[in-house]
């Protein structure tokens, strides 16, 4: 098979994937309104899409105006109900910006810490890891108390990474010889309290494996493996553990913190697509494998995928839900692709991120955006590392701009109103 | 969830970082010192950092710090005779030492190192020139704890000083 055919069918599952999201993305608005006559009258093809969507947006605009005149609502409060997509596409380019703020900190740290720092004595490097930590902890313990919880889960983010960076330092102080799996299981049990605390399934969708795949590397996890695999195989014994496992952590959940976590498993539904993709791509990402099978197999794996989801998305009637997986799907299998090669790699990615973060926000797909914009920002520290070529010069960088990200978001934040109008108008 | 289960919850993570930071400090400072030879080591660079990853050469290490090492672990280390023969006469004679359980209750064999250093001490080792020791301080009943790193009897942080 030449090349060209190789091209060709490698990249029509993307086509395919692509073309079905635009054209839900263009279909799945209108059933949602329930204002009956509109609704009725655009069954009948009396008006167009257009059309319904002007009427609706014209009526609560003067609803609204009518209430801002009054006296009722404030100016501000008029703009935000009425622009209320801008208000959130901000909302959560805010958030993004948070957590990578906080994000590069932390990882500054842990850098840091692995460059072995040694113009920093033991002690101190001990004992202020340890404040960073009892500091992070009380401001989730406030924000958990006032309610904040975009803070209070951005300070568990930053605790769960200390906790890392913790159990790294005091390896390396004392020059332990622990395995890695061991200290992944220590870490996952560590976090835990964050984790239950959390208001967002995010960290417990990435909590999980963790937890579950270096318990059974443990000496006591690979104990209670071998007896289930003498009766099963051990594949069956594998998965069943991280099922059952599954829902234990959900019912620990759903009663620690009184809430349902339905949409861990739908991250869960998201995730086994992108291994088995990760999966498929790393398999065939090595030399021995001609270049047709490696652009095919993986296209047409996730091609299949992109078959079940919608079967799985009719049985729930969520339809616009699994296509945004689908497209999570589709984007974090093209990062596998094509990241690994060196200068291509960060281009293709960092552009194909961009695209997809703009389309996002566009289309208010809010969490998607958020996913390529920290993605975006993963690969750029990934890149980080090979620029500076230092541990120690990576982490004082990175947690330089840290603080200059959260500095100028809290600058942005006071002064927002007036940059704003300096923009606008110049002054 | 109760406030105080909240706050109790958030901070056992740290009540163990203390706990474990002061059983391991005890034992560094209270622990009984044994100086061991080692061979084979490489630098490595992982997200925890560089650090050398050693065996340790009883042969090389005197009989005292072995003796050591015996009445704490309670370790078998015993001698053997190996020559070489020549005409059925014994030539090269040597005595062996032999260490049952690999001398330790648990095996400490990593030592870090700052980022800086490592390619130095790598080429130190390479050279084959010098002799390098590690200190540990052990505890009955616990895995040692590497304390310091000596070429050629010195502190390798010195050695790399003067050389």
């Amino acid at each position: 098979m030449g090349k060209g055919l190789a091209i060709i069918l490698g990249f029509l599952p993307w086509i395919l994937i692509f073309s079905v999201f635009f054209w839900a993305g263009k279909n799945n608005t209108i059933g949602k309104k329930n204002q009956f006559l509109i609704h009725r009258l655009f069954k009948n093809k009396l008006i167009t899409k257009e059309q319904v969507e002007q009427i609706e947006a014209f009526e609560k605009e003067q609803k609204i105006k009518a209430w801002e005149k009054a006296g009722i609502l404030s100016k501000e409060q008029a703009q935000d109900i009425l622009y209320p997509q801008a208000k959130k596409q901000w909302f959560s380019f805010v958030t993004s910006l948070l957590y990578l703020g906080v994000g590069c900190i932390v990882i500054g740290i842990v850098a840091l810490i692995a460059a072995n720092y040694d113009k920093i004595p033991p002690v101190v490097r001990l004992t202020s890891v340890l404040i960073f930590l009892t500091v992070c902890s009380s401001l989730v313990y406030l924000f958990w108390q006032k309610q904040k919880t975009v803070f209070m889960d951005l300070c568990s983010v930053a605790c769960i990474g200390l906790l890392g960076a913790a159990i790294g330092l005091v390896s390396q102080t004392f020059h332990l010889d622990g395995r890695a799996e061991n200290a992944i299981f220590l870490w996952s049990i560590l976090s835990l309290p964050y984790v239950l605390l959390s208001t967002k399934p995010y960290l417990s969708f990435v909590w999980y494996p963790f937890f579950f795949i270096s318990f059974f590397t443990t000496e006591y996890g690979r104990k209670v493996l071998e007896f289930f695999a003498k009766n099963f195989q051990i594949s069956t014994a594998f998965i069943s553990f991280f099922f059952i496992g599954i829902c234990v952590y959900m019912l620990l959940q759903k009663y620690a913190t009184k809430k349902p976590f339905t949409q861990a498993f739908r991250l869960w539904g998201m995730l086994l697509s992108v291994c088995i993709v990760v999966m498929v791509d790393s398999f065939f990402s090595s030399k021995s494998i001609d270049f047709v099978p490696k652009l095919i197999v993986p296209s047409f794996s996730l091609l299949l995928i992109s078959c079940i989801y919608p079967i799985y998305a009719t049985m729930l009637y969520r339809k616009q839900f699994e296509l945004r997986l689908l497209m999570f799907v589709a984007f974090f299998g093209l990062i596998t692709t094509i990241a690994p090669l060196p200068i291509f790699g960060i281009i293709f990615t960092l552009t194909i991120l961009s695209f997809a973060a703009v389309y996002f926000a566009r289309k208010n797909l809010l969490r998607t955006f958020n996913w390529a914009i920290l993605a975006m920002a993963g690969r750029i520290l990934f890149a980080y590392f090979y620029l500076f070529m230092s541990l120690a010069k990576t982490g004082i960088s990175a947690i330089i701009l840290g603080i200059l990200i959260l500095t100028g978001l809290y600058v942005w934040s006071k002064k927002r109103n007036s940059l704003i109008q300096f923009l606008q108008k110049g002054k | 969830m109760k406030k105080y289960v909240v706050l109790a919850l958030l901070f056992t993570p740290i009540l163990f970082f203390v706990c474990w930071i002061s059983i391991l400090s005890t034992q560094v400072v209270e622990g009984q010192e044994v100086r061991v030879a080692i061979t084979g080591y490489d630098p490595r660079s992982l997200l925890s950092g560089h650090y050398i990853r050693y065996q340790v050469d009883w042969d090389k290490t005197d009989v005292e710090e072995r003796g050591v090492v015996s009445t704490l672990y309670n370790t078998q280390f015993y001698a053997s005779e190996r020559c070489d023969w020549n005409n059925g006469n014994k030539i090269n004679c040597r005595w062996i030492w032999l260490v049952g359980n690999g001398g330790f209750t648990g095996r400490n064999e990593r030592f870090y190192i700052p980022e800086e250093n490592a390619d130095k001490l790598d080429s130190l080792f390479r050279s084959n020139k010098h002799q390098f020791e590690i200190i540990y301080a052990c505890a009955k009943g616990r895995t040692p704890i590497a304390k310091q790193l000596l070429i050629d009897g010195q502190d390798w942080r010195n050695f790399i000083k003067e050389n």
